[in-house]
């Protein structure tokens, strides 16, 4: 058995169930819980290059999906544009829309070796509210995965290349989801190791059977908020992708668990756009190290966070604290105001004709009309010195270039080859 | 003949001459720490080199990287730039910093409407109000950002213009902006400011630019506007002659593997060049075996690191001190897709050149610098036909016959 879970703090009420863990996992860090689950998109928690992920984050555990190549998709996928069907999921890969037999997924499970996996369900992210027809038929498929799943773990157990396995929870009602439910039973606390749900209303499906199981949320909160009501509803690992959309927006959160000052109404995070720094520097500049000081920063704000609960549950005094927290802060995150560096990468995913998001910024003495910008403002007027005729401007070979240092293009056609 | 310069910012000593070649290793003390010459210098564009952070960089053995003036001067600007004390400062870097002047930037970003003798006319990128770089303004704006190394301003045309009237026009008028920069520097004591001997390749021109600049007696020399690469020829006849021994030579936006190592056989010390870390966002590994296009399928289940020869932080093994172990087809998987993925081949690339210099420089100090050309372009060609003619004809100029197999 490669995992462990402790309960070293039991629930003590059923309407506020924190507790506190820690995940034993062979060979690795252990993990006290409540703790971040942080995000991977193709196996990169994104912006961090491995060494700074070591160095500078205390990321203990991280999710990624199977479309970039552990989970069967990501936590927060990009919508799916075609149905499932008996034996596929229909995933989002680097190349495209495309079907993923479950068997292909299992088989992977040997070859890849993760510490856990989650058992693929037939959830269709993007589409909500299914009909009756459709609600019967996730419920029927993701028990046949599950059969299928449990097979093919089994597998690889005689190979001592065992990972845990993780079982979701559907996100529908208890009763639409009885037989699935019924069938987790039947296989059991011994080959389930962890708990995962997709949605917060799901906590309370959770069956009596597997209350010792690590709880895993891959629901979307928005806010710490969000995180603390998720900690209430009794998980323990935790994936927060507000962490990198703050990071990408230009947003270094600032808040603190429990509370330390007696103000009221604080900001969750500083639109870096309004401080003088060299990391607005860089956001200003469109520079992609901005996301990479800013995710380092965001995650270090939310490890802190963590702690801060962990703490507090063991102080006996999480509910006062988060009420104090709930009080003190804003409800939502800070509206991002500037550009941040070119949306790509990962981004592009979401179909091949994504276009450029921001504007080069270079632009010919020439034709038609100026770049505009939003960050007029922190514009030095250093180089303007005296009048000349205004002529309007195109841009430098939009197409060509990819980023912004526009600097010897001369090489360009090297670059390119 | 001196092996040694001092002024009041810089130090330079050759420690090392190659008997047959002009190549020279030397030691080059500035005000952030001593580097070793000859170099490669990555650029910091905007004082942040393509993601890395400054620890990652340094890790890359950089002590010496490039900012540009002209960008600085636009984000964060002057004012930030003294209320926070410099460009070191702003992007928490301890190494040494070169900046150039900010009129090359313009040339290649703008198309220029004109250069007059004031200096370069040219409009905002923010708003399209005109503004005007003037050789005194560039001067104040680097001792704003505080680099140990500043250009002075240049009047830049591509060195290929046929209008020989411009081409030497530009050379005095060069000539007059490096008096006026000098002039407008207040901070030699902490700063070396070097001229930049026109790239025009004219060599009565040339001769003229050079002994008139040489005559200033600037801590260093640049060589500009070379960059173009369609003229190799014609730059490596022009190269080094006649400029004084005892004083570092810097040729300006050079930056593929054999154009060093075939400057650095006619005397030249310093280079800069945007192509590594540019490359790397195409998924261009700079390797020994050539530059390899990691989206390319082939290397989709190459499991082997980037280059098998590297000791950079993502080509070690795990267990080879930490390393991280990158292969090809991890690269593969992200390029294109995820920044890490062209932070990560940033990395490995700077660190290519920076330790391809530092080989040079060993094989100079060992006197070996001619067998070190004959095998490197061996290794990166494979068969002589395919050796570039430029390179070849370059180094039977300075006694190395890259055809002949002796000595290999
Ligand atoms: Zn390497």
């Amino acid at each position: 058995m490669s995992t462990t879970f402790h309960i070293v703090k039991p629930r003590t009420s059923e309407d506020s169930r924190q507790r506190l863990g820690r995940l034993i996992l062979k060979g690795r860090n252990d993990i006290p819980t409540p703790n971040l689950l942080a995000l991977a998109t193709r196996g990169f928690v994104p912006h961090l290059t491995p060494d700074i992920l070591q160095k500078e984050t205390n990321i203990l555990a991280v999710h990624a999906g199977f479309e970039d190549f552990l989970g069967p998709r990501r936590a927060s996928p990009v919508p799916s544009n075609n149905p499932n069907t008996y034996t596929s999921l229909n995933i989002c890969t680097s190349l495209g829309h495309r079907d993923l037999e479950i068997s292909i997924y299992l088989e992977a499970i040997a070859k890849s070796r993760p510490d856990v996996i989650i058992a693929p369900v037939d959830i269709e992210f993007g589409r909500h509210n299914p009909g009756a027809k459709r609600r019967d038929k996730i419920v029927e498929r993701s028990t046949a995965w599950l059969r299928s799943f449990e097979t093919a773990l089994k597998e690889t157990e005689s190979n001592h290349l065992s990972p845990a396995a993780w079982v979701p929870i559907l996100p529908l009602e208890a009763e639409i989801q009885r037989t699935y439910l019924d069938h987790l039973e039947e296989v059991g606390g011994s080959f389930i190791q962890g708990i995962v749900v997709y949605d917060p209303g799901s906590t309370v499906n959770v069956p009596e059977a597997f209350h010792h199981l690590p709880l895993v949320s891959l629901t979307e909160p928005r806010t710490p908020h969000d995180v603390l009501r998720l900690v209430v509803l009794g998980t323990d690992i935790i994936a927060a992708p507000f962490i990198t959309a703050a990071s990408e927006a230009g947003i270094a959160l600032d808040f603190d668990f429990p509370v330390k000052t007696t103000s009221k109404f604080l900001a969750l995070g500083t639109d870096m756009w309004s401080e003088v720094a060299y990391i607005q520097h860089l956001l200003s500049a469109k520079e992609m190290l901005a996301w990479v000081l800013l995710q380092i920063h965001n995650h270090h704000v939310v490890d802190k966070f963590f702690n801060g609960i962990r703490e507090s549950i063991a102080r006996n005094t999480f509910e006062a604290d988060v009420l104090e927290f709930t009080n003190a802060y804003q409800s939502e995150l800070p509206v991002f105001q500037g550009q941040g560096p070119r949306i790509r990468g990962y981004h592009a995913s979401l179909g091949a004709d994504a276009k450029k998001l921001n504007q080069a910024p270079f632009k010919k003495m020439g034709h038609s009309t100026p770049a505009r910008h939003n960050d007029d403002k922190s514009m030095s007027n250093d180089m303007k010195d005296q009048a000349v005729e205004v002529k309007r401007t195109k841009a430098v070979n939009p197409d060509v270039m990819d980023d912004f240092d526009f600097d010897g293009l001369i090489n360009q056609s090297r670059a390119n080859d | 003949m001196s092996n040694k310069f001092t002024s009041p910012a810089l130090t330079f000593e050759i420690v090392g001459k190659c008997s047959t070649t002009r190549a020279r290793a030397s030691i080059l003390s500035l005000p952030h720490g001593p580097v070793q010459l000859p170099i490669f210098q990555p650029v910091a564009t905007q004082a942040s080199l393509k993601g890395l952070t400054p620890a990652q960089l340094a890790q890359t053995g950089c002590n010496l990287c490039l900012n540009n003036t002209y960008h600085l001067g636009l984000k964060p600007g002057q004012k930030t730039l003294d209320a926070i004390g410099g460009a070191h400062k702003l992007q928490g870097w301890k190494g040494n910093i070169l900046t150039d002047s900010g009129g090359f930037q313009m040339v290649s970003l703008l198309e220029l409407a004109t250069v007059t003798e004031d200096g370069v006319r040219f409009l905002s990128p923010h708003d399209g109000s005109p503004m005007l770089l003037t050789p005194e303004h560039s001067i104040s704006l680097q001792n704003s950002i505080g680099s140990d190394i500043m250009m002075q301003l240049d009047d830049v045309i591509a060195t290929t213009s046929p209008d020989h009237a411009r081409i030497e026009e530009a050379m005095y008028r060069s000539i007059r902006w490096l008096d006026r920069c000098i002039a407008a520097h207040k901070k030699p004591e902490s700063q070396n400011l070097f001229c930049i001997i026109q790239g025009g390749l004219d060599l009565r021109l040339r001769e003229t630019c050079t002994r008139e600049m040489v005559k200033r007696n600037t801590p260093g020399i640049a060589i500009g506007g070379l960059s173009g690469g369609e003229a190799k020829d014609a730059y490596c006849q022009t190269c080094t002659g006649l400029l004084p021994d005892a004083k570092p030579r810097y040729v300006m936006g050079v930056g593929y593997p054999e154009d060093l190592v075939v400057s650095v056989a006619l005397g030249a010390d310093m280079f800069d060049c945007v192509w590594p870390t540019r490359t790397a966002r195409f998924g261009n590994a700079i390797t020994s075996d050539g530059v390899l296009n990691l989206r390319s399928a082939r290397f989709s289940s190459d499991f082997s690191p980037i280059d098998t020869l590297c000791k950079c932080l993502c080509c070690r093994s795990i267990e080879d001190n930490d390393g991280l172990g990158v292969t090809k087809a991890l690269v593969h998987s992200i390029a294109n897709k995820e920044t890490a993925g062209a932070h990560l081949l940033s990395i490995h690339n700077v660190h290519y050149l920076l330790n391809l210099m530092h080989q040079v420089r060993q094989a100079i100090v060992q006197d070996e610098y001619p067998h070190f050309l004959k095998r490197y372009f061996k290794q990166i060609y494979k068969t002589k036909d395919k050796y570039p003619t430029w390179a070849v004809t370059a180094l039977k100029g300075v006694g190395v016959d890259l055809l002949t197999d002796e000595d290999l």
